[in-house]
């Protein structure tokens, strides 16, 4: 069963109008108004083609036709919005305008809920068109359009008067005559005035938030079917420390409400040692070569090596950090990173307010083997969302090792629903919840 | 080799044999040595500290319900043979909060070639103590069997001896058990055994001189 989290599908607005028609001011609008972190604003700007040479040159003199359809190029702004759609990891080009050409450096979208499109050409190719769930148009007169590009023109980018006329009226109104205005009936939505037109942007974002309750709704849905239909044991899904009497012993430690602080993190740690030696003993039973060593006596031995430089940590902030002193303990080296995953409190959605891996995973090693820890999993959801997020950047499922202290049944098996290939190790699992509050002991906060 | 069921050994998993190819390797830095024997140690104190007793506890835990589990019985102290043996102090304080630890100082007589006491620091109740014998190497045997008879002149009942060691040897055991065969010993690894001059094959080398000063 396939868990769909919610930054598959985003909702795609689009902003297209001419050049100082207030799309910037528009989608900066929505974004505060709507006050959550996964949204993003994506400008066509980023897709300019390169310039040759010559190009470049006319660019410099303001000889260079920017407003044109052919200065962009549609196929790579396809590629890239496909991508983003499908909530993969994507990688967006930047473009200089000082030096009119791409920059070396990309911007990772990740994780986005809502992305804005904005830009002349936003509502020009029909492949576009088809990836957008909300089309607007701002209309603005062209005086005021001309007025506030000039005064950006010659206030922001240090150009001429004369220069900036120039190109106003060569490329810019020209061209939204002949290629930007038609796209106008494409729109689902024309806006006049622009962030002015506080009815016209209330309707819109009454809309937007309409359409991600919904969408946080079939989400919730979605995590509450995952593993429902599963009546395997769930210790045969795990793995579990061997039973022992010491384990059991800090088990009550843990549990007692009357242990102390100190208690608590000291336990706490001797427990996560345990744990993630059990996890890194997973790890080991399939990735390890032969090596032969040499003894300082000057012996052979037959023995093997430990690739722990294809090791690394992911914790879950903050009950997945109570892991980390015994995580720097266990591996050389260590390179670690960290997600914040936080249940709204009114919608009990999981969202991902923090996402950052090691390099080691966005480099994209594929053998890359990672321990994905958190303090205990109540109702999976946000575990599930935690490894669809090393998932979504190119870590291989049976390589994932999730470390918790304590789990209820019902979160193994849609974490076993959705990934069936991770191996989770697990300290105690029990039908019932015997306490929920292992991070606050472990912080006092 | 049959073992007494006193002679407990870590499970010879890939992570462990791997953990000691690392430190069997003489080309291994002192940075690295550390961290992989320091791994070791805590694996074994852990194992350790499974052969304590125990008494059924009942908790009530902070959403309210009852679990019944088990509480920790008996004082343990450590008794690290110094140099070597004083690696494995911390292993043991990671795992048990503010635990008392006493020093042995056994060294080699220049002229009978004899294992000879020159000091020791234990707590003054350790007759009343689980005590955790601390050596990494136990290769002849000869300092260890010393130690526990100083720790059974103090007396501690030989079952309440613990040995925990890294490497030790067929001849070293044998030696233990036919002379304590109620002290347990923890061990990680039996190597083959001793060559002619008492080194241990394959061995590790000098496990003080490694930890502490190479």
């Amino acid at each position: 069963m396939e868990y769909v989290p919610p930054w598959k599908e985003p909702y795609f607005i689009a902003i297209a109008g001419c050049s100082g028609s207030g799309k910037t001011s528009v989608s900066s609008w929505i974004i505060q108004k709507l006050n959550v972190p996964w949204t993003i604003i994506l400008s066509m700007d980023n897709f300019y083609r390169e310039l040759t040479n010559e190009q470049r040159a006319l660019a410099f003199e303001s000889n260079w036709d920017f407003d044109s359809p052919d200065a962009i190029d549609f196929d790579l702004a396809i590629e890239v919005l496909q991508s983003i759609k499908k909530g993969k990891k994507t990688d967006v080009p930047n473009y200089s305008f000082t030096e009119h050409k791409r920059t070396d450096r990309t911007t990772i979208i990740y994780g986005a809920n809502i992305v804005i499109l904005e830009g002349i050409y936003a509502l020009y190719d029909k492949r576009v068109l088809d990836l957008v769930d909300l089309k607007i148009f701002v209309q603005e007169d062209y005086d005021v359009c001309m007025a506030r590009r000039l005064h950006r023109d010659i206030l922001h980018r240090g150009r001429e008067l004369r220069l900036s006329i120039k190109q106003w009226e060569r490329f810019v109104k020209p061209n939204f005559i002949r290629n930007i205005q038609p796209t106008e009936k494409e729109a689902d939505i024309i806006v006049p005035n622009g962030v002015e037109n506080k009815i016209a942007l209330n309707l819109l974002l009454t809309h937007i938030r309409l359409r991600l309750k919904t969408k946080s709704a079939q989400h919730l849905a979605e995590l509450a079917k995952l593993g429902r239909n599963c009546d395997q044991d769930v210790r045969d899904l795990v793995r579990l420390p061997q039973y022992s009497t010491q384990l059991n012993g800090i088990h009550t430690i843990l549990l007692d409400a009357k242990t102390s602080r100190a208690d608590f993190i000291f336990y706490f740690n001797r427990m996560a040692d345990i744990l993630v030696s059990l996890a890194l003993e997973t790890v080991f039973e399939s990735s390890v070569e032969s090596k032969t060593v040499t003894t300082p006596t000057k012996r052979q031995f037959k023995g093997l090596y430990l690739p722990f430089d294809k090791v690394c940590a992911v914790t879950m902030i903050r009950g997945g950090e109570c892991f980390e002193s015994a995580l720097k303990a266990s591996i050389p080296t260590l390179s670690l990173g960290r997600l914040l995953i936080q249940r709204n409190t009114k919608t009990g959605e999981p969202e991902l307010h923090i996402s950052r891996l090691p390099p080691i995973i966005t480099e994209g090693c594929s053998e890359l083997k990672v321990l994905l820890t958190d303090a205990q999993i109540l109702s999976g959801a946000a575990a599930v969302m935690a490894v669809q997020i090393l998932v979504d950047h190119g870590v291989q499922q049976q390589n994932i090792v999730f470390i918790v202290y304590s789990s209820s049944e019902i979160g193994i098996r849609r974490l076993h629903a959705a990934f069936p290939e991770i191996s989770v190790v697990v300290g105690r699992v029990s039908p019932s919840i015997l306490s929920s509050d292992y991070d606050r002991c472990y912080y006092g906060t | 080799m049959s073992l007494s069921q006193n002679v407990i050994l870590l499970n010879p998993t890939n992570q462990l044999t791997g953990l000691y190819t690392t430190i069997r390797d003489k080309s291994t830095s002192r940075a690295d040595f550390i961290f992989y024997s320091d791994r070791i140690i805590r694996l074994l104190v852990e194992k350790g500290l499974d052969l304590l007793p125990v008494e059924p506890h009942s908790v009530t835990t902070p959403t309210g319900q009852a679990f019944t589990g088990v509480r920790f019985q008996g004082h343990i102290c450590g008794v690290s043979i110094m140099r070597a043996g004083e690696s494995m102090e911390q292993g043991l304080r990671d795992c048990c909060r503010s635990v008392r630890i006493g020093k042995i100082l056994i060294q080699r007589d220049e002229e009978t070639a004899m294992p000879k006491l020159f000091y020791d620091k234990l707590p003054e109740d350790i007759a009343d103590r689980y005590v955790f014998l601390l050596d990494p190497m136990l290769a002849t045997g000869g300092s260890a069997l010393m130690a526990v008879e100083v720790l059974k002149s103090r007396g501690v009942p030989e079952e309440r001896i613990i040995f925990l060691n890294i490497v030790s040897t067929p001849e070293g055991i044998q030696k233990f058990t036919d002379k304590f065969p109620r002290v347990r010993i923890v061990s990680g690894c039996i190597d083959e055994g001793l060559d002619e001059s008492n080194f241990v094959r394959p061995g590790l080398g000098d496990f003080g001189d490694r930890y502490y000063c190479i």
